[in-house]
């Protein structure tokens, strides 16, 4: 018990640390966003004292105190669970991240799941027949799609499929044209949507999975307790299902619970691609705007997803491997 | 087994789903509605995005096609169209500016357009953020529900521009809340400029202010707001007609990829900016599109620092302006081809002639071109006596290296800074370049503002701001370039003072006509191009395309009278072709015949496209032996030899003849007469007989 409130702590300690250096990173980055708008004043003709005064009336507030008592806020909204506002929006942050999570949630989860899934079961298969031409022939797949970016593979599906065939939406989560709501016209048309977007982390990570799935099931095909199954005459189904796959697949699951963590990070670019709405759109446009809470509080996000996701592994691990928990 | 099977469809299903024929919910646009389909950018719908005008994060997209301004500027001839208002005069002493509005114009909502609404705009965020135009104002009264008075506080004819074009129109039932407070305030003898904190409360809710629905009076009505589109749809009662345009779709498009896939397959019908040559080539080969290069009247401007020397030498920026091709320049930063400027006169050239005559043009202004000559460059140099040292960089008589820092920010892309430098070092000139943050750059205790430079990039303009910034603003409020308040030219008797050149041309048109506008400007663009205070550098280019197969009536690509003017206020000069009826969807009109051999059309058969609205009359001639039985329009029966149809939606129309039959009734009442004619003859011969 003692090791949980050991990884506990640590988990805190990385997630302050964490935050803390995005914190002060981001207020490090050149302009910010009321220069930006005093720009756009200016382009307009305003000379610099107007441009300031017509910014100052439309700005929701400019954080202009000292920059450590603007840290002491910030961790203190954290614990209260106040993010603050949206400089650039005026909205709080809270409330945008509230709205864009789900939609990234929905894409990550449904990619994972599916490349998770087929690259296991497609791992295994071309395990059990090392060396054969579809092995060669998925292994190098694998490969060259694994070392394919995000976005090169993003840009391609949706000019390929969205545009040339026109088989998939390429803008938006769902169909301007259904009301929201819980219907079979709006869920139909959310999944149309997420069509490409979550083929796009297939395409580029299935392989991945595959050949791992490849190397765990080869190196336990030459285990004794396979071959004493065999030996023992055990159906080839369940000596391939609960001898090998289940055995094969351990390691691989922690590696899943470490990647819901990074693909936070990671769907930036795809939900760019194809204007999802998700994280990723509002991390990209506070960058831009250098909207500072903003991006600290995607930060935020991004940050406790891949250390809890790391924290989840961990404990998964340990349940699997007693010897973690021991240091042994 | 039962979890493996139930896993193995819920796989299948991930994957079938998507792929399901859901012919109702695809991004097709409906068939029998005319769309034009823009990029609405990140747009973010609500409660993220809203409908407040005044506040950020509005969605700003939606502005011009169903708000409106109260009228439309023609930039070429410097005129209005009237609009909301009808009509406007300003008094001969440019105080007093008078409006009347348009009677019979609806908000969306079915309200009435009044007085009352200019009043709620112009008192709540425009007021409330000190816009510029309150500088000048000092109050507006309402005569009537038609009638408005703006009065100035100096004189100025600044502010009718600001009233008539610049600002659209919000209602007094959302904003009038604000509004009202205000003139409450004002009435107890407030100001915002002397007590803002008095208004602070107002405009806090004002900020924080979300309306439930987006009004105006515009051509278009806000339908539909997703995460996909924003679906506006024509207002009936627009008090100009019905738009010809049956919907505008703004696309919520976040990739610059993207967005170039779906303009070159023709799914989007309008673009402005600045594309890639790649992709310029790409759009050229479509035939949908219709193309048309302007060039946006601003772009970099060198200054030199006076108290820099010998930066002070005539000769020595004369060399620079030699030594610097401003076409290389103007491609590397563009590479659709930036327009480099032809004249040094520190301003943009497009509009030269509303100020300068050809005569003077042609005998003083084509001796400032300064082409690139970088031996002249050289030649000047060691005119002053300037030696090369062994590093190649020139050195003045008293040992100063002309080697300066060059100060820019963005209005220099950092490979065109580059290439600047490498320029001057071929003729001997060292330039060690800083590029800084537009924020700390343009602050005003910034390097630029005060003077903390070699060499800067700032923005040349009209003549009338680019003036005003480099004699006036940057030298006389800011410390900045340190110019010489006299200079010489060859038809006065005594050095020109600049300052108050400057100061003259802000009076005009209130106590300065336009022939000593003219000539203060001549003067000033002959100091410039002679003394070479500052270089302008080269304008921007941006290209804007539109989708000619789908609608028509767009200006002609050789207007670029048009065109041009869309290099500022972008979207109200689009909102122009659509508020006034100009450019319409092209409507089909399909034409057959049944049977072919049947007879001949006025129209040949086939597919036809004309502008909405167009009258289309068609005639039948039949060929020997047929007869037109009818038309069939839309599946409905129309008589006559001419069909006239109108191109209010599209249409297939039908020519039926027939064959000619003999007249069959004809022959039998022939028959039937002649046998009863047979019949009662024999009755009377056998009547006779007996």
């Amino acid at each position: 018990m003692k090791w949980i409130y050991r990884r506990i702590i640590v988990l805190f300690l990385t997630i302050w640390v964490a935050i803390t250096i995005n914190f002060f990173l981001v207020r490090l980055m050149p302009g910010n966003p009321i220069d930006i708008l005093i720009m756009q004043y200016m382009e307009m003709g305003y000379s610099y004292k107007e441009a300031v005064t017509a910014v100052s009336a439309i700005v929701p507030f400019i954080p202009n105190e000292p920059i450590w008592k603007q840290y002491i806020d910030f961790i203190l909204g954290v614990f209260r669970g106040d993010l603050g506002r949206s400089i650039t929006l005026a909205v709080p942050i809270g409330q945008l991240l509230a709205y864009a999570i789900p939609w990234t949630v929905f894409i990550v989860s449904i990619s994972l799941i599916i490349s998770f899934s087929i690259g296991i079961v497609l791992g295994m298969y071309i395990a059990y027949r090392r060396g054969s031409l579809l092995d060669k022939a998925l292994s190098l797949l694998a490969s060259v799609l694994g070392g394919f970016p995000h976005y090169a593979a993003g840009v391609l599906l949706a000019l390929f499929l969205g545009v040339e065939l026109n088989l998939f939406p390429i803008i938006g989560p769902y169909d301007p044209e259904v009301e929201v709501g819980f219907n079979l016209p709006f869920i139909l048309s959310v999944f149309r949507h997420a069509a490409l977007p979550v083929l796009t982390y297939f395409v580029t990570s299935f392989g991945g999975w595959m050949l791992s799935m490849k190397s765990s099931t080869a190196s336990v095909l030459g285990e004794y307790f396979v071959v004493a199954a065999e030996a023992r005459g055990l159906p080839r189904r369940r000596i391939v299902l609960t001898y090998v796959g289940r055995n094969a697949i351990l390691p691989l699951f922690t590696r899943l619970a470490i990647s819901i963590g990074y693909m936070f990070g990671g769907v930036v670019f795809i939900e760019n691609i194809f204007s999802y709405p998700g994280i990723g759109q509002y991390l990209t446009m506070s960058l831009t705007n250098r909207d500072y809470p903003l991006m600290t509080g995607c930060f935020l996000v991004t940050t406790m997803a891949v250390v809890l996701s790391n924290f989840v592994a961990e404990l998964l691990y340990s349940r699997l491997d007693p010897r973690i928990r021991t240091g042994g | 087994m039962k979890k493996r099977i139930l896993l193995v469809l819920i796989l299948v299903a991930i994957f079938v789903v998507p792929m399901l024929p859901t012919t109702n919910y695809t991004y097709s646009q409906p068939q029998q509605k005319t769309v034009f389909t823009i990029s609405g950018g990140n747009y973010k719908p609500p409660p993220v995005g809203h409908f407040n005008f005044f506040a950020p994060g509005f969605l700003g997209g939606l502005m011009d096609w169903v708000l409106e301004t109260l009228t439309d500027y023609v930039r070429v001839n410097d005129t209005y169209l009237p609009g909301l208002a009808t009509n406007w005069t300003l008094s001969p002493d440019y105080m007093v500016f008078k409006v009347t509005l348009r009677k019979g114009v609806k908000w969306h909502d079915g309200r009435e357009f009044t007085a009352k609404d200019v009043i709620a705009t112009w008192y709540s965020g425009i007021y409330l953020r000190r816009d510029r135009p309150w500088y000048y104002l000092k109050n507006i009264t309402v005569v009537d529900d038609y009638h408005l008075i703006f009065y100035m506080k100096e004189p100025n004819d600044y502010v009718p521009f600001y009233v008539l074009w610049h600002y659209n129109i919000v209602p007094y039932s959302q904003y009038g809340q604000f509004s009202d407070k205000v003139l409450e305030l004002i009435g107890q003898g407030y100001d915002i400029f002397k007590n803002p904190e008095k208004f602070e409360p107002i405009r806090k809710a004002l900020m924080d202010y979300r309306p439930e629905k987006f009004i105006g009076t515009g051509p278009y009505k806000l339908k539909k707001i997703t995460d996909t589109e924003i679906i506006l749809e024509k207002f009936e009662d627009y008090w100009s007609g019905p738009p010809e345009i049956d919907e505008v779709r703004l696309v919520r498009i976040t990739s610059n990829d993207i967005y170039w896939s779906m303009v070159l397959s023709g799914k989007i019908d309008w673009y402005w900016g600045t594309p890639t040559p790649e992709t310029l080539d790409q759009l050229k080969s479509k035939p949908f599109a219709q193309i048309v290069k302007i060039r946006r009247p601003l772009g970099p401007l060198i200054y030199f620092n006076y108290k820099k020397y010998p930066l002070n030498i005539k000769e020595v920026r004369q060399a620079f302006a030699y030594a610097i091709n401003r076409t290389e320049l103007a491609w590397i930063q563009y590479p659709i081809g930036g327009i480099p400027e032809d004249y040094m006169v520190g301003y943009s050239t497009l509009y030269m002639r509303r100020y300068l005559n050809d005569s003077f043009i042609n005998t003083y202004v084509t001796k400032f071109r300064y082409d690139y000559d970088p031996k002249k460059a050289e030649e000047l140099l060691q005119g002053l006596g300037f030696k090369k040292g062994s590093d190649g960089v020139y050195v003045t008589p008293n040992g100063t290296r002309l080697e300066f820092q060059l100060v820019f920010d963005g209005w220099l892309s950092a490979p065109a800074a580059e290439a600047l430098a490498n320029q001057l070092r071929k003729v001997g000139i060292k330039l060690n370049l800083r590029n800084m943050g537009s924020g700390a750059y343009w602050a005003s205790d910034g390097p630029f503002y005060q003077g903390r430079y070699d060499i800067a990039i700032g923005v040349f303009a009209s003549p009338g701001f680019s003036f005003e910034e480099f004699f006036y603003k940057y030298r006389v409020v800011y410390p900045g370039n340190h110019f010489p308040d006299l200079w010489e030219t060859p038809w006065t008797s005594k050095p020109v003072n600049v300052t108050e050149l400057i100061r003259m041309l802000q009076k005009y048109p209130v106590d300065v006509t336009e022939a000593e506008r003219n000539n203060a400007m001549a003067l000033l663009t002959w100091i410039t191009g002679n003394y070479v205070p500052v270089i302008s550098l080269f304008e921007t280019p941006i290209i804007i395309y539109v989708n000619k197969e789908k609608f028509t009536g767009w200006p002609s690509p050789e207007d670029m009278d048009y065109w041009n003017s869309l290099a500022s206020y972008a979207a109200h000069g689009r909102a122009l072709l659509f508020k006034r009826h100009i450019v319409k969807p092209y409507m089909f009109l399909t034409v057959q015949v049944e049977p072919a051999e049947g007879g001949t059309l006025s129209l040949a058969p086939g597919e036809y496209k004309y502008a909405k609205g167009a009258k289309i009359q068609i005639t039948a001639q039949p060929k020997s032996g047929y007869k037109l039985d009818k038309w069939i329009l839309d599946g409905k029966e129309v008589k006559g030899p001419t069909i006239t149809i109108t191109m209010d939606s599209p249409h297939t129309v039908k020519a039926v003849f027939v064959k000619e039959q003999p007249p069959y009734a004809l022959y039998a009442g022939i028959v039937v007469l002649l046998v009863i004619i047979v019949v009662a003859v024999y009755l009377y011969m056998k009547k006779k007989g007996t």
